[in-house]
Protein backbone atom coordinates (compact mmCIF):
# COMPACT_ATOMS: atom_id res chain seq x y z
CA UNK A 1 0.00 0.00 0.00
CA UNK A 2 1.20 3.51 -0.76
CA UNK A 3 0.15 6.52 1.30
CA UNK A 4 0.94 10.11 0.32
CA UNK A 5 1.01 12.77 3.01
CA UNK A 6 1.25 16.48 2.32
CA UNK A 7 2.62 17.69 5.67
CA UNK A 8 4.28 16.52 8.89
CA UNK A 9 0.85 16.73 10.55
CA UNK A 10 -0.51 14.42 7.85
CA UNK A 11 2.29 11.93 8.50
CA UNK A 12 1.48 12.09 12.22
CA UNK A 13 -2.20 11.37 11.46
CA UNK A 14 -1.32 8.16 9.60
CA UNK A 15 0.73 7.17 12.64
CA UNK A 16 -2.27 7.84 14.85
CA UNK A 17 -4.44 5.55 12.72
CA UNK A 18 -1.90 2.76 12.99
CA UNK A 19 -1.44 3.32 16.73
CA UNK A 20 -5.11 2.67 17.35
CA UNK A 21 -4.76 -0.79 15.76
CA UNK A 22 -1.74 -1.99 17.72
CA UNK A 23 -1.87 -4.71 20.30
CA UNK A 24 0.64 -6.55 22.43
CA UNK A 25 3.44 -8.22 20.48
CA UNK A 26 3.08 -6.05 17.37
CA UNK A 27 6.13 -4.88 15.47
CA UNK A 28 6.36 -1.80 13.23
CA UNK A 29 9.50 -1.05 11.22
CA UNK A 30 10.16 2.48 9.96
CA UNK A 31 12.71 2.86 7.21
CA UNK A 32 13.78 6.09 5.54
CA UNK A 33 16.56 8.61 5.73
CA UNK A 34 17.13 11.58 8.03
CA UNK A 35 14.25 14.02 8.09
CA UNK A 36 11.80 11.65 6.39
CA UNK A 37 9.28 11.88 9.22
CA UNK A 38 9.83 8.64 11.13
CA UNK A 39 9.88 10.13 14.62
CA UNK A 40 6.98 12.43 13.72
CA UNK A 41 5.04 9.33 12.68
CA UNK A 42 5.77 7.70 16.06
CA UNK A 43 4.38 10.78 17.84
CA UNK A 44 1.03 10.02 16.18
CA UNK A 45 1.39 6.30 16.74
CA UNK A 46 1.99 6.72 20.48
CA UNK A 47 -0.99 9.06 20.80
CA UNK A 48 -3.21 6.71 18.78
CA UNK A 49 -2.15 3.78 20.93
CA UNK A 50 -2.94 5.85 24.01
CA UNK A 51 0.49 5.48 25.61
CA UNK A 52 1.78 9.06 25.40
CA UNK A 53 0.92 12.53 24.18
CA UNK A 54 2.54 13.37 20.85
CA UNK A 55 4.71 16.08 22.47
CA UNK A 56 6.17 13.56 24.90
CA UNK A 57 7.66 11.41 22.16
CA UNK A 58 11.23 12.47 21.39
CA UNK A 59 13.92 11.17 19.10
CA UNK A 60 15.37 7.98 20.59
CA UNK A 61 18.69 8.38 18.75
CA UNK A 62 20.72 9.15 21.87
CA UNK A 63 19.39 6.44 24.15
CA UNK A 64 18.53 4.03 21.29
CA UNK A 65 15.41 3.08 23.24
CA UNK A 66 12.58 5.14 24.67
CA UNK A 67 9.62 3.52 26.38
CA UNK A 68 6.15 4.95 26.80
CA UNK A 69 3.05 3.80 28.67
CA UNK A 70 2.38 1.41 31.51
CA UNK A 71 2.58 -2.39 31.35
CA UNK A 72 1.26 -4.30 29.58
CA UNK A 73 0.55 -1.51 27.07
CA UNK A 74 4.11 -0.29 26.60
CA UNK A 75 5.51 1.19 23.41
CA UNK A 76 9.20 0.44 22.88
CA UNK A 77 10.59 2.99 20.45
CA UNK A 78 13.95 1.80 19.19
CA UNK A 79 16.37 3.78 17.01
CA UNK A 80 18.96 1.63 15.27
CA UNK A 81 20.56 4.65 13.53
CA UNK A 82 23.75 4.08 15.49
CA UNK A 83 23.71 0.33 15.61
CA UNK A 84 26.01 -1.82 13.56
CA UNK A 85 24.27 -5.20 13.69
CA UNK A 86 21.67 -7.41 15.26
CA UNK A 87 23.76 -8.02 18.38
CA UNK A 88 23.34 -4.33 19.26
CA UNK A 89 19.56 -4.69 19.18
CA UNK A 90 19.68 -7.81 21.32
CA UNK A 91 21.99 -6.12 23.84
CA UNK A 92 19.48 -3.32 24.18
CA UNK A 93 16.74 -5.51 25.56
CA UNK A 94 18.76 -8.18 27.26
CA UNK A 95 18.09 -10.33 24.20
CA UNK A 96 14.33 -10.39 24.66
CA UNK A 97 12.80 -7.14 23.50
CA UNK A 98 9.63 -8.73 22.18
CA UNK A 99 9.24 -11.13 25.07
CA UNK A 100 9.14 -8.06 27.30
CA UNK A 101 5.55 -7.48 26.16
CA UNK A 102 4.01 -4.36 24.70
CA UNK A 103 4.62 -3.38 21.12
CA UNK A 104 7.71 -2.16 19.37
CA UNK A 105 8.62 0.38 16.72
CA UNK A 106 12.10 0.24 15.21
CA UNK A 107 13.61 3.07 13.18
CA UNK A 108 16.51 2.24 10.82
CA UNK A 109 15.63 -1.51 10.87
CA UNK A 110 18.10 -2.24 8.05
CA UNK A 111 20.93 -1.69 10.57
CA UNK A 112 19.78 -4.66 12.63
CA UNK A 113 18.11 -6.75 9.91
CA UNK A 114 19.38 -10.14 11.12
CA UNK A 115 17.88 -9.68 14.60
CA UNK A 116 14.41 -8.54 13.53
CA UNK A 117 11.40 -10.64 14.46
CA UNK A 118 9.85 -12.06 11.27
CA UNK A 119 6.29 -10.74 11.56
CA UNK A 120 5.33 -7.11 11.40
CA UNK A 121 4.56 -4.06 9.30
CA UNK A 122 7.26 -2.25 7.34
CA UNK A 123 6.86 1.40 6.32
CA UNK A 124 9.35 2.98 3.96
CA UNK A 125 9.37 6.79 4.09
CA UNK A 126 10.56 8.88 1.19
CA UNK A 127 10.79 12.62 0.53
CA UNK A 128 8.35 14.02 -2.05
CA UNK A 129 9.03 17.69 -1.32
CA UNK A 130 9.94 19.78 1.69
CA UNK A 131 6.76 18.72 3.53
CA UNK A 132 5.25 15.92 1.47
CA UNK A 133 6.20 12.31 2.11
CA UNK A 134 5.42 8.95 0.58
CA UNK A 135 4.90 5.94 2.82
CA UNK A 136 5.21 2.51 1.21
CA UNK A 137 3.64 -0.01 3.54
CA UNK A 138 4.36 -3.72 3.25
CA UNK A 139 3.48 -6.68 5.45
CA UNK A 140 5.98 -9.21 6.75
CA UNK A 141 4.11 -12.25 8.05
CA UNK A 142 0.46 -12.89 8.98
CA UNK A 143 0.07 -10.24 11.69
CA UNK A 144 1.69 -7.74 9.36
CA UNK A 145 -0.89 -8.58 6.70
CA UNK A 146 -3.74 -8.16 9.20
CA UNK A 147 -2.37 -4.78 10.29
CA UNK A 148 -1.97 -3.69 6.67
CA UNK A 149 -5.62 -4.57 5.90
CA UNK A 150 -6.84 -2.79 9.02
CA UNK A 151 -4.72 0.30 8.31
CA UNK A 152 -5.99 0.46 4.72
CA UNK A 153 -9.57 0.32 5.98
CA UNK A 154 -8.94 2.92 8.67
CA UNK A 155 -7.34 5.37 6.24
CA UNK A 156 -10.13 4.90 3.69
CA UNK A 157 -12.71 5.56 6.36
CA UNK A 158 -10.77 8.61 7.53
CA UNK A 159 -10.85 10.07 4.01
CA UNK A 160 -14.51 9.30 3.37
CA UNK B 1 32.94 16.27 52.94
CA UNK B 2 34.55 13.97 50.38
CA UNK B 3 32.19 12.37 47.91
CA UNK B 4 32.83 9.75 45.24
CA UNK B 5 30.83 10.43 42.08
CA UNK B 6 30.09 7.66 39.57
CA UNK B 7 28.76 8.25 36.05
CA UNK B 8 27.85 5.66 33.39
CA UNK B 9 24.77 6.97 31.60
CA UNK B 10 26.19 7.09 28.07
CA UNK B 11 29.66 7.00 26.44
CA UNK B 12 31.84 7.53 29.46
CA UNK B 13 32.56 5.41 32.48
CA UNK B 14 33.66 8.02 34.95
CA UNK B 15 34.47 8.39 38.63
CA UNK B 16 35.80 11.28 40.66
CA UNK B 17 36.37 12.35 44.23
CA UNK B 18 35.31 15.88 45.09
CA UNK B 19 35.87 17.70 48.38
CA UNK B 20 33.14 19.97 49.73
CA UNK B 21 31.39 19.96 46.36
CA UNK B 22 34.01 22.26 44.89
CA UNK B 23 37.55 20.87 44.91
CA UNK B 24 38.30 18.02 42.51
CA UNK B 25 40.69 15.54 44.14
CA UNK B 26 40.55 13.13 41.21
CA UNK B 27 38.66 12.87 37.95
CA UNK B 28 38.91 9.69 35.86
CA UNK B 29 37.07 9.25 32.57
CA UNK B 30 37.29 6.18 30.35
CA UNK B 31 35.88 7.48 27.10
CA UNK B 32 34.44 5.11 24.56
CA UNK B 33 34.57 7.63 21.77
CA UNK B 34 37.33 5.71 20.01
CA UNK B 35 35.30 2.52 20.20
CA UNK B 36 32.24 4.29 18.82
CA UNK B 37 33.77 6.47 16.12
CA UNK B 38 33.71 3.71 13.45
CA UNK B 39 29.92 3.42 13.89
CA UNK B 40 29.25 7.15 13.86
CA UNK B 41 27.81 7.09 17.34
CA UNK B 42 27.32 5.21 20.52
CA UNK B 43 26.69 1.50 20.18
CA UNK B 44 24.82 0.14 23.19
CA UNK B 45 26.38 -3.29 23.19
CA UNK B 46 29.82 -1.78 23.11
CA UNK B 47 28.75 0.75 25.74
CA UNK B 48 27.28 -1.77 28.18
CA UNK B 49 30.18 -4.15 27.90
CA UNK B 50 32.77 -1.41 28.20
CA UNK B 51 31.06 0.02 31.30
CA UNK B 52 31.22 -3.39 32.94
CA UNK B 53 34.89 -3.75 32.07
CA UNK B 54 35.76 -0.18 33.06
CA UNK B 55 33.82 0.49 36.23
CA UNK B 56 36.07 -1.21 38.80
CA UNK B 57 39.39 0.07 37.40
CA UNK B 58 37.95 3.58 36.96
CA UNK B 59 36.66 3.79 40.54
CA UNK B 60 39.94 2.32 41.81
CA UNK B 61 41.96 4.90 39.92
CA UNK B 62 39.75 7.74 41.17
CA UNK B 63 40.47 6.70 44.77
CA UNK B 64 44.21 6.22 44.13
CA UNK B 65 44.51 9.57 42.34
CA UNK B 66 42.79 11.23 45.30
CA UNK B 67 45.19 9.45 47.66
CA UNK B 68 42.25 7.95 49.54
CA UNK B 69 40.89 4.59 50.55
CA UNK B 70 37.15 3.99 50.84
CA UNK B 71 37.49 4.86 54.53
CA UNK B 72 38.44 8.40 53.53
CA UNK B 73 35.07 9.03 51.86
CA UNK B 74 31.94 10.58 53.38
CA UNK B 75 29.44 9.62 50.72
CA UNK B 76 28.73 8.10 47.32
CA UNK B 77 26.80 9.77 44.50
CA UNK B 78 25.79 8.03 41.31
CA UNK B 79 23.91 8.94 38.14
CA UNK B 80 20.61 7.06 38.23
CA UNK B 81 18.72 9.06 35.57
CA UNK B 82 18.28 9.63 32.69
CA UNK B 83 20.10 7.28 30.34
CA UNK B 84 20.09 3.81 28.88
CA UNK B 85 18.97 1.37 31.57
CA UNK B 86 21.73 -1.17 30.90
CA UNK B 87 24.44 1.47 31.15
CA UNK B 88 22.97 3.24 34.19
CA UNK B 89 22.67 -0.07 36.03
CA UNK B 90 26.42 -0.70 35.85
CA UNK B 91 27.21 2.51 37.77
CA UNK B 92 24.30 2.15 40.18
CA UNK B 93 25.17 -1.45 41.03
CA UNK B 94 28.78 -0.44 41.70
CA UNK B 95 27.67 2.44 43.92
CA UNK B 96 25.26 0.24 45.86
CA UNK B 97 27.91 -2.42 46.39
CA UNK B 98 30.30 0.18 47.76
CA UNK B 99 27.59 1.67 49.99
CA UNK B 100 26.66 -1.76 51.31
CA UNK B 101 30.29 -2.69 51.99
CA UNK B 102 31.21 0.60 53.67
CA UNK B 103 27.95 1.82 55.18
CA UNK B 104 28.51 5.18 53.46
CA UNK B 105 25.44 7.25 52.56
CA UNK B 106 24.29 6.87 48.96
CA UNK B 107 22.46 9.33 46.75
CA UNK B 108 21.16 9.07 43.17
CA UNK B 109 21.78 12.07 40.96
CA UNK B 110 20.04 13.52 37.89
CA UNK B 111 22.71 13.56 35.19
CA UNK B 112 21.21 16.55 33.39
CA UNK B 113 21.08 18.72 36.51
CA UNK B 114 24.60 17.65 37.41
CA UNK B 115 25.79 19.25 34.15
CA UNK B 116 24.56 22.61 35.45
CA UNK B 117 26.20 22.04 38.82
CA UNK B 118 29.54 21.26 37.13
CA UNK B 119 30.07 25.01 37.25
CA UNK B 120 30.68 24.79 41.01
CA UNK B 121 33.89 22.90 40.24
CA UNK B 122 35.64 25.93 38.83
CA UNK B 123 34.95 28.21 41.72
CA UNK B 124 31.76 29.72 40.30
CA UNK B 125 29.16 30.44 42.93
CA UNK B 126 25.71 29.29 41.84
CA UNK B 127 23.09 31.77 43.01
CA UNK B 128 19.68 30.24 43.45
CA UNK B 129 17.11 30.54 42.08
CA UNK B 130 18.70 30.14 38.64
CA UNK B 131 17.78 28.96 35.19
CA UNK B 132 19.97 26.24 33.68
CA UNK B 133 20.14 25.22 30.04
CA UNK B 134 21.65 21.76 29.60
CA UNK B 135 22.42 20.89 26.00
CA UNK B 136 24.12 17.74 24.77
CA UNK B 137 23.74 14.82 22.39
CA UNK B 138 20.80 13.48 24.31
CA UNK B 139 19.44 16.43 26.23
CA UNK B 140 18.05 19.86 25.61
CA UNK B 141 16.47 20.81 28.91
CA UNK B 142 15.70 24.12 30.54
CA UNK B 143 15.46 23.95 34.32
CA UNK B 144 14.44 26.37 37.00
CA UNK B 145 16.48 25.46 40.09
CA UNK B 146 15.28 27.05 43.32
CA UNK B 147 17.97 25.17 45.23
CA UNK B 148 20.11 22.11 44.54
CA UNK B 149 17.10 20.09 45.73
CA UNK B 150 14.20 21.80 44.01
CA UNK B 151 14.02 21.82 40.25
CA UNK B 152 11.29 22.37 37.73
CA UNK B 153 11.68 21.36 34.11
CA UNK B 154 10.59 24.51 32.27
CA UNK B 155 11.04 23.11 28.79
CA UNK B 156 12.77 20.45 26.73
CA UNK B 157 13.10 19.35 23.15
CA UNK B 158 10.00 17.81 21.64
CA UNK B 159 12.04 15.92 19.03
CA UNK B 160 15.82 16.01 18.45
CA UNK B 161 18.32 17.15 21.07
CA UNK B 162 20.62 20.04 20.10
CA UNK B 163 23.70 17.82 20.03
CA UNK B 164 21.84 15.27 17.96
CA UNK B 165 20.95 17.98 15.43
CA UNK B 166 24.66 18.86 15.24
CA UNK B 167 25.56 15.18 14.71
CA UNK B 168 22.94 14.67 12.03
CA UNK B 169 23.73 17.87 10.13
CA UNK B 170 27.42 16.92 10.35
CA UNK B 171 26.48 13.58 8.75
CA UNK B 172 24.56 15.40 5.98
CA UNK B 173 27.64 17.58 5.39
CA UNK B 174 29.89 14.52 5.35
CA UNK B 175 31.75 15.61 8.51
CA UNK B 176 32.88 13.20 11.23
CA UNK B 177 31.51 12.22 14.63
CA UNK B 178 31.04 13.88 17.06
CA UNK B 179 29.39 16.48 14.88
CA UNK B 180 29.31 19.43 17.28
CA UNK B 181 32.99 20.36 17.23
CA UNK B 182 33.21 19.62 13.47
CA UNK B 183 30.30 21.94 12.63
CA UNK B 184 31.60 24.59 15.06
CA UNK B 185 35.00 24.54 13.32
CA UNK B 186 33.62 24.64 9.78
CA UNK B 187 31.12 27.35 10.71
CA UNK B 188 33.95 29.74 11.57
CA UNK B 189 34.84 29.88 7.85
CA UNK B 190 31.26 30.41 6.77
CA UNK B 191 28.74 33.22 6.50
CA UNK B 192 26.05 32.70 9.13
CA UNK B 193 23.68 34.96 7.22
CA UNK B 194 24.04 32.99 3.98
CA UNK B 195 20.95 30.82 4.45
CA UNK B 196 17.94 31.80 6.52
CA UNK B 197 17.01 28.46 8.11
CA UNK B 198 13.75 28.30 10.08
CA UNK B 199 13.85 29.30 13.76
CA UNK B 200 11.75 26.45 15.07
CA UNK B 201 10.68 25.91 18.64
CA UNK B 202 8.10 23.93 20.60
CA UNK B 203 4.39 24.71 20.85
CA UNK B 204 3.39 28.34 21.26
CA UNK B 205 3.56 29.61 24.82
CA UNK B 206 5.82 26.79 25.96
CA UNK B 207 9.57 26.91 26.60
CA UNK B 208 10.11 23.78 24.52
CA UNK B 209 12.63 23.34 21.75
CA UNK B 210 12.30 21.64 18.37
CA UNK B 211 15.20 20.92 16.03
CA UNK B 212 13.88 18.20 13.75
CA UNK B 213 12.48 20.69 11.21
CA UNK B 214 15.77 22.57 11.16
CA UNK B 215 17.64 19.37 10.30
CA UNK B 216 15.17 18.67 7.48
CA UNK B 217 15.52 22.24 6.18
CA UNK B 218 19.30 21.72 5.98
CA UNK B 219 18.72 18.48 4.07
CA UNK B 220 16.52 20.24 1.51
CA UNK B 221 18.90 23.11 1.17
CA UNK B 222 21.77 20.70 0.44
CA UNK B 223 19.89 18.53 -2.01
CA UNK B 224 17.35 20.76 -3.61
CA UNK B 225 13.61 20.33 -3.49
CA UNK B 226 13.53 16.68 -4.52
CA UNK B 227 16.03 15.73 -1.78
CA UNK B 228 17.64 13.00 -3.81
CA UNK B 229 19.46 10.75 -1.37
CA UNK B 230 23.10 9.80 -1.44
CA UNK B 231 26.34 11.32 -0.29
CA UNK B 232 27.89 14.01 -2.45
CA UNK B 233 24.45 14.86 -3.84
CA UNK B 234 24.86 18.44 -2.72
CA UNK B 235 23.67 21.03 -5.17
CA UNK B 236 26.14 23.10 -7.09
CA UNK B 237 26.84 26.44 -5.47
CA UNK B 238 26.19 25.24 -1.93
CA UNK B 239 29.09 26.12 0.38
CA UNK B 240 29.26 23.65 3.30
CA UNK B 241 30.87 26.28 5.56
CA UNK B 242 27.96 28.66 4.92
CA UNK B 243 25.46 25.89 5.62
CA UNK B 244 27.26 24.96 8.86
CA UNK B 245 27.38 28.58 9.99
CA UNK B 246 23.75 29.29 9.06
CA UNK B 247 22.48 26.08 10.68
CA UNK B 248 24.43 26.79 13.85
CA UNK B 249 23.09 30.32 13.95
CA UNK B 250 19.48 29.13 13.70
CA UNK B 251 19.98 26.55 16.44
CA UNK B 252 21.83 28.93 18.76
CA UNK B 253 19.16 31.56 18.11
CA UNK B 254 16.48 29.23 19.47
CA UNK B 255 18.57 28.17 22.47
CA UNK B 256 19.39 31.74 23.49
CA UNK B 257 15.88 33.16 22.93
CA UNK B 258 14.02 30.42 24.82
CA UNK B 259 16.55 30.36 27.66
CA UNK B 260 16.42 34.10 28.23
CA UNK B 261 12.64 34.05 27.97
CA UNK B 262 12.60 31.36 30.66
CA UNK B 263 14.95 33.40 32.84
CA UNK B 264 12.74 36.48 32.47
CA UNK B 265 9.57 34.54 33.26
CA UNK B 266 11.16 32.90 36.32
CA UNK B 267 12.66 36.24 37.45
CA UNK B 268 16.08 34.81 38.21
CA UNK B 269 19.40 36.63 38.17
CA UNK B 270 21.65 33.83 37.00
CA UNK B 271 21.62 31.80 33.77
CA UNK B 272 23.79 28.68 33.80
CA UNK B 273 24.91 26.53 30.86
CA UNK B 274 25.99 22.91 30.91
CA UNK B 275 26.44 19.85 28.69
CA UNK B 276 28.58 19.09 25.66
CA UNK B 277 26.94 21.68 23.39
CA UNK B 278 27.77 24.35 26.00
CA UNK B 279 31.30 24.11 24.57
CA UNK B 280 30.01 25.51 21.25
CA UNK B 281 31.77 28.78 20.51
CA UNK B 282 28.85 30.61 18.98
CA UNK B 283 26.40 29.59 21.75
CA UNK B 284 28.82 30.85 24.42
CA UNK B 285 29.39 34.10 22.58
CA UNK B 286 25.72 34.89 22.06
CA UNK B 287 24.48 33.70 25.45
CA UNK B 288 27.14 35.81 27.18
CA UNK B 289 26.35 38.90 25.10
CA UNK B 290 22.58 38.75 25.02
CA UNK B 291 22.26 37.44 28.58
CA UNK B 292 24.36 40.30 29.91
CA UNK B 293 22.39 42.80 27.82
CA UNK B 294 19.18 41.46 29.38
CA UNK B 295 20.63 41.89 32.86
CA UNK B 296 21.48 38.29 33.71
CA UNK B 297 24.69 36.90 35.09
CA UNK B 298 25.62 34.20 32.57
CA UNK B 299 27.70 31.27 33.83
CA UNK B 300 29.60 29.39 31.11
CA UNK B 301 31.40 26.20 32.12
CA UNK B 302 34.98 25.74 30.93
CA UNK B 303 34.85 23.30 27.97
CA UNK B 304 36.60 20.55 29.96
CA UNK B 305 33.64 20.47 32.39
CA UNK B 306 31.05 20.30 29.60
CA UNK B 307 31.54 16.64 28.78
CA UNK B 308 30.30 13.78 30.94
CA UNK B 309 32.37 13.31 34.08
CA UNK B 310 32.12 11.94 37.59
CA UNK B 311 33.11 15.18 39.30
CA UNK B 312 29.82 16.90 38.44
CA UNK B 313 27.93 13.93 39.88
CA UNK B 314 29.96 14.21 43.08
CA UNK B 315 29.41 18.00 43.17
CA UNK B 316 25.62 17.82 42.99
CA UNK B 317 25.65 14.67 45.16
CA UNK B 318 27.49 16.61 47.86
CA UNK B 319 24.78 19.28 47.92
CA UNK B 320 22.09 16.61 48.21
CA UNK B 321 23.92 14.70 50.95
CA UNK B 322 24.55 17.93 52.86
CA UNK B 323 20.83 18.58 52.74
CA UNK B 324 20.15 15.16 54.21
CA UNK B 325 18.93 13.41 51.07
CA UNK B 326 19.66 9.67 51.12
CA UNK B 327 18.77 6.81 48.83
CA UNK B 328 18.58 3.23 49.98
CA UNK B 329 19.96 0.09 48.42
CA UNK B 330 16.73 -0.11 46.43
CA UNK B 331 17.83 2.93 44.41
CA UNK B 332 16.37 2.43 40.94
CA UNK B 333 17.36 3.73 37.50
CA UNK B 334 15.10 5.91 35.36
CA UNK B 335 15.67 6.03 31.61
CA UNK B 336 13.78 9.27 31.05
CA UNK B 337 13.28 12.54 32.85
CA UNK B 338 9.73 13.29 33.79
CA UNK B 339 8.53 16.06 31.55
CA UNK B 340 6.39 17.66 34.17
CA UNK B 341 7.55 17.03 37.74
CA UNK B 342 4.58 18.99 39.09
CA UNK B 343 2.20 16.37 37.72
CA UNK B 344 4.16 13.26 38.55
CA UNK B 345 6.50 13.19 41.53
CA UNK B 346 10.20 12.75 40.90
CA UNK B 347 11.78 9.45 42.00
CA UNK B 348 11.20 8.95 45.73
CA UNK B 349 13.64 10.50 48.12
CA UNK B 350 13.92 9.65 51.75
CA UNK B 351 15.16 12.34 54.08
CA UNK B 352 17.84 11.08 56.45
CA UNK B 353 16.39 9.65 59.63
CA UNK B 354 17.24 11.61 62.74
CA UNK B 355 20.80 10.95 63.80
CA UNK B 356 21.94 10.05 60.29
CA UNK B 357 22.18 6.69 58.63
CA UNK B 358 25.43 4.84 59.20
Amino acid sequence: MRVETSSPAGTERVGRSLGRLLREGDLVLLSGELGAGKTRFVKGLAAGAGVARAAEVVSPTFLRLEEYGDPPRVLRHVDAYRMAGGADLEALGGGDLQGAGGFMVIEWPEHVEEALPPDGLLLRFSHRGPRARRLDVTARGPRGRALLRALRAALRKGRG
Amino acid sequence: MRVLGIESSCDETAAAVVEDGARVLSDVVASQEDLHAPYGGVVPEVAGRAHEANIVPVVGKALRDAGLSLAGLDGIAVTNRPGLVGSLLVGVQAAKSLALATGLPLVGVNHVLAHAHANMLCGTALRFPLVALVVSGGHTSLYLCRSPLEETLLGATVDDAAGEAFDKVAALLGLGFPGGPAVDRLAREGDRGAVRFPRTRGAKGTLDFSFSGLKTAVLYHLRGQDARPGKGANRAGVRPADVAASFQEALVDALVKVTLEGARRARVRQVVLGGGVAANGRLRERMAEEGAAAGFEVVLPPPRLCTDNGAMIAALGTRLLEAGVRDGLDLDVHPRLLRNPTVKKAPPRRPAPAGGRR
